[in-house]
């Protein structure tokens, strides 16, 4: 799959979920081979993936998305560590780390909302747990030096990064 | 609840297990090869390794699926395999398994009522009333709203259909819940909730669960304690924590680098071993230690000589030849005690 992808030598590889069903070995295996081969010949790589290690581990900069959108954007480790919107948090904090007591693991509540009954304002709002009246009003992405979010309290909000 | 007791002591026990798969005229493959532990009552075990590492098929042979070539299986104080086979069915209804694939779960022609009631119907319990109560009433236990009932597979999402799946394999009312990849193709959130769906299960239901996963981090939340196959052998098992955040086997020391780290600091402190290669052909296992062609660690012993599992720490067993050396070094992979996990209060 890799190699039909790189036969023409390409400036952009996009790999959706290229290791998702893989055991660990064979992902850091993969991975590898990724990595070198975009050192090597300068491809560029867009990573789609929900594994947030991997991007972690291997990524620049990371986006995150939420029903269509974009939601929050910067580099990988500055996002990791403290993300600016309710739901790069959200998710960061359901991953189990063993550094944590056992017991219950946060998650996000609700589900996405269906393509026919999207959400006027921040789509988001009806999971987070953060939301107040004005974040029904449409929500513009708003960019602080090389972070971008689009979350009208991201200013106030401190919120959660891995394994805090 | 159904009459009989719960027997007393360890819940599953296997000693010496084998499973084979081929003909006599065929290569004979050894999925399961010499298996031995015992399983408390309540307790959750995890089972980790690689695709091929015969993880499925011990859960599979654990419940009774799957018939073992050697060795003896216990379930409490009865043994299930010489059973006459109705009576075999009948115990069998105790110890049900939940597969990775949700898709292929479910017939896709039955509502998730029919699917939910089909068990129970084979097994002739109830009436049909008391059956369609009681899937609505498991519908509720595993969070999903009882107009799911009468909905078609494909109309459920990916995480609908697994809690489904468990809302089925409870109808008989087991007693050993096999969970085998199960929150595998889950995105983070969804798994969460998962994840705590099962626990609570667990206490609500009085279950036991074997939970099979390739994903150490979801294992050693839920699992007290983990078995680590490599080509069908227990390699190194465990209380889940100690394994996974000191391994003493260089197998699970390597699964354990393979993670992806989401935590800067321990990302950097990590040192990465990335195996070569795959599980090799099972039809020609390696001589010695099964996983010398990729360790390592590997020496001219561990091609010559089988390690024997031993007792390394209280209630941690290892077969390696140098698991001694392991535990002596340094914690390499340990979990290293930064401003961040201080602060690790939780949410």
């Amino acid at each position: 799959m890799i190699a039909m992808a790189l036969v023409c030598e390409p400036r952009l590889l996009i790999a959706d979920e290229p290791t998702t069903a893989l055991d660990v070995t064979i992902q850091a295996q993969i991975m590898d081979l990724l990595l070198e081969l975009s050192q090597k010949t300068g491809t560029a790589i867009l990573f789609i993936t929900h594994n947030l290690g991997l991007v972690a581990q291997s990524c620049h900069r990371m986006v995150t998305m939420y029903a269509g959108e974009v939601v929050e954007s910067g580099p990988v480790w500055d996002v990791i560590a403290s993300p600016r919107h309710p739901y790069s948090s959200g998710l960061l904090h359901s991953i189990p780390d063993s550094s944590r007591p056992r017991g219950t693991l946060p998650s996000i509540p609700g589900r996405v909302p269906s393509l026919r009954a999207m959400p006027a304002g921040c789509r988001f709002e009806p999971r987070c747990s953060y939301a107040v009246p004005e974040c029904s009003a449409t929500q513009p992405i708003q960019h602080i030096a090389d972070r971008e979010v689009r979350c009208h309290r991201f200013a106030e909000l401190s919120l959660a990064g891995a394994g805090t | 609840m159904n009459s009989t007791m719960q027997p007393v002591g360890p819940a599953i026990s296997v000693e010496n297990l084998h499973v084979s798969f081929g003909r006599k005229n065929q290569a004979v493959i050894k999925a399961v090869d010499g298996v031995t532990f015992a399983m408390q009552k309540g307790e959750i075990f995890g089972i980790i390794g690689e695709s091929g590492s015969g993880k499925s098929t011990l859960g599979r042979a654990m419940v009774g699926l799957l018939r073992p070539s050697g060795g003896e299986l216990m379930h409490g104080d009865v043994s299930p395999l010489a059973l006459p086979s109705s009576e075999f069915n009948r115990h069998r209804r105790k110890y049900q398994i939940i597969a990775q694939d949700p898709n292929a779960a479910f017939d896709p022609r039955m509502t998730m009522l029919q699917s939910l009631c089909e068990p129970l119907h084979i097994a002739r319990e109830g009436r049909r009333a008391d059956r369609i109560a009681k899937a609505f009433a498991m519908l509720e236990r595993v969070a999903l709203p009882p107009e799911m009932a009468n909905r078609y597979p494909h109309e459920l999402s990916g995480g609908q259909k697994q809690r489904a799946n468990i809302a089925r394999a409870l109808m008989l009312e087991p007693r050993v819940l096999v969970c085998d990849e199960v929150v595998a193709a889950l995105d983070v959130s969804i798994q969460a909730d998962m994840l705590n769906l099962f626990a609570r299960l667990r206490e609500e239901f009085n279950l036991t669960y074997v939970f099979i996963s390739h994903d150490l981090r979801v294992v050693s939340h839920i699992s007290d304690r983990v078995a680590v196959m490599y080509f069908g052998k227990i390699v190194e098992f465990g209380p889940a924590r100690d394994v996974i955040d000191r391994p003493l086997h260089p197998y699970t020391e390597a699964l354990r680098s393979a993670e992806p780290e989401v935590i800067q600091d321990r990302a950097k402190a990590r040192k990465r071993i990335v195996l070569q290669g795959e599980i090799p052909s099972a039809v020609n296992p390696p001589s010695g230690c099964r996983f010398h062609t990729r360790c390592p660690r590997a020496r001219d012993v561990c091609r010559a000589d089988e390690p024997k599992q031993r007792e390394l720490l209280p209630g941690r067993h290892v077969a390696c030849h140098f698991a001694e050396e392991l535990m002596a070094q340094a914690e390499p992979l340990a979990v290293q005690p930064s401003r961040i996990s201080e602060a690790s209060a939780g949410l």
